[in-house]
């Protein structure tokens, strides 16, 4: 029997895969088969998603990986990290569909974690300055207004 | 004692992450794969590393068989390693550069997660890894953005997938974010009742606001299980004798199919959890599970399907007796 998925090699392995009450049957070549068992999410999906999308220009290439548009397209995943900046227009509606336009909220490498964490407090004195000029605290005000300023400075 | 051991039979954190300036796995030469793996290597403390490249696939399959590797990483004709580290093992050059997982037997999200979190961090501060403020860490397959992380529990169903509670659990489960693999209905035995639920989302949510979720739904479900199996066991001798019978074909079979084997196993260890079945524990039924499976039975020769299902049968009369 040949794999059901790439009609090429001969089928070693067959199983029934159940996602949320929905049952297929698969019989695959070992590679297919790893391949269908490894992705966080179904494969495919993304990538039918993305042959909807047209590319704004034609010849971009992503000077790290060389991928054009079309070929991420084909795959349903990009060539490198650096893609999702190059394509980042052409990508953000496959996207935001796919993770309900959420932002990521969580770990983070090194650098970013103090940039966020400084955010985080800048937004905070800020709040409490909202609440110091509504409740009339005019001197705790401008102290808070000079370490806004000053950390400001820090962050840039 | 091992916590929810009757439920749970283990619990599982990953985290996909990649370097900056090389390109994602399919754009990759071997070259750079070996400097991802050194790199890796180098801000990995007190790692173990089996440099798979040029493992022979019979083998490579017996990795695969106890968990130690994914499918994929099994099959890839560029340079590959894992590295380990007591439950902590790290994948390199898997769909992502690096596959970080920690793989804890019984219900253990937190501690998994805290222990995961140990070798991340190093992976944080030691490397240049891909990200980005708002799309989190990059991935080679776009649907893992954000924290990348998928934490899940395998669970065994077998009172609530009889009884047929569990259809009504499964729709709610992924009304709420999380997926359910196994089969349910028919042909759950044929799959020993075993039931992987994950985190579907990555977007928006903290790594511990999602394993808390997750460790929430598992505790409710934990309890369900629990409660459907007093039921079989109240039922009385009828409903329970089965469970008993199996131990004794399970013990006594001179050839087994691993189908059979299965359905035999699931059946004992419900036995076992409603307490009929005293003559084996959940250590010696489980570690059954990866001894019998094909590659890591044959031992690196070449069986044929009758001599696997009679060793198969061998090998668990030697473990029970
Ligand atoms: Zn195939
Ligand atoms: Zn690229």
């Amino acid at each position: 029997m040949l794999c059901s998925k790439c009609h090429k090699n001969e089928a070693s392995v067959y199983f029934k895969q159940n996602i949320n009450g929905e049952v297929r049957e698969y019989a695959l070549c070992p590679q297919c088969a790893a391949e269908a068992e490894l992705g966080f999410a179904p494969l495919n999906l993304f990538g039918s998603m993305l042959t909807q999308a047209k590319p704004k220009t034609d010849h971009k290439r992503c000077t790290l990986c060389s991928s054009d548009f079309s070929e991420i397209k084909k795959r349903g995943k990009v060539g490198c990290a650096q893609c999702y900046s190059v394509f980042a227009e052409e990508l953000k509606p496959m996207i935001e569909s796919i993770h309900r336009g959420a932002k990521h909220n969580g770990r983070a490498p090194e650098g970013y974690s103090e940039k966020r964490k400084a955010q985080n407090e800048l937004e905070a004195l800020k709040n409490e300055l909202r609440a110091a000029i509504e409740s009339e605290e005019y001197e705790r005000a401008a102290k808070l207004r000079d370490l806004i300023r000053e950390k400001e400075a820090d962050n840039d | 004692m091992i916590k929810d051991i009757d439920v749970v039979l283990s619990t599982r954190i990953r985290f996909a992450r990649n370097i900056k300036d090389y390109p994602f796995a399919s754009r990759l030469d071997a070259t750079s794969c070996r400097e991802i793996i050194e790199k890796v290597e180098a801000v990995l403390c007190g790692f173990e590393k089996t440099d798979l490249t040029d493992t022979d696939p019979l083998k490579a399959q017996c990795y695969v068989e106890a968990h130690r590797i994914s499918p994929e990483f099994a099959v890839s004709s560029l340079p590959h390693a894992l590295l380990e580290k007591g439950d902590t093992r790290v994948m390199v050059c898997e769909e992502d550069h690096i596959r970080l997982q920690v793989i804890k037997r019984g219900f253990e999200l937190d501690s998994a997660f805290a222990e995961a979190c140990v070798s991340d961090d190093a992976l944080l501060s030691g490397l240049r890894i891909a990200y980005d403020e708002e799309l989190g860490f990059l991935t080679h397959c776009p649907t893992n953005l954000g924290n990348a992380m998928r934490a899940s529990v395998m669970m065994f169903l077998p009172a609530l997938a009889m009884t047929g509670e569990l259809k009504g659990i499964v729709s709610q489960l992924s009304k709420l974010g999380f997926t359910i693999r196994g089969i349910y209905g028919e042909g759950s035995e044929a799959q020993g009742y075993l039931y992987q639920i994950s985190n579907s989302e990555t977007m928006g949510l903290t790594e511990e606001a999602t394993v808390s979720r997750l460790g929430d739904v598992v505790t409710q479900i934990i309890g369900h299980e629990r409660n459907a199996r007093e039921r079989i066991k109240a039922a009385g001798v009828k409903a329970y004798d089965p469970l008993c019978r199996a131990f004794g074909v399970l013990k006594y079979s001179c050839t087994m199919t691993s189908k059979e084997f299965i359905g035999l196993y699931a059946k004992v260890r419900l036995g076992v959890a409603i307490g009929v079945v005293n003559e084996i524990g959940y250590e010696t039924l489980d570690s059954l599970f990866t001894a019998v499976m094909p590659c890591t039975l044959a031992e690196g020769e070449r069986l044929s399907e009758a001599q696997r299902d009679k060793k198969r049968a061998e090998v668990i009369k030697e473990k029970l007796t």
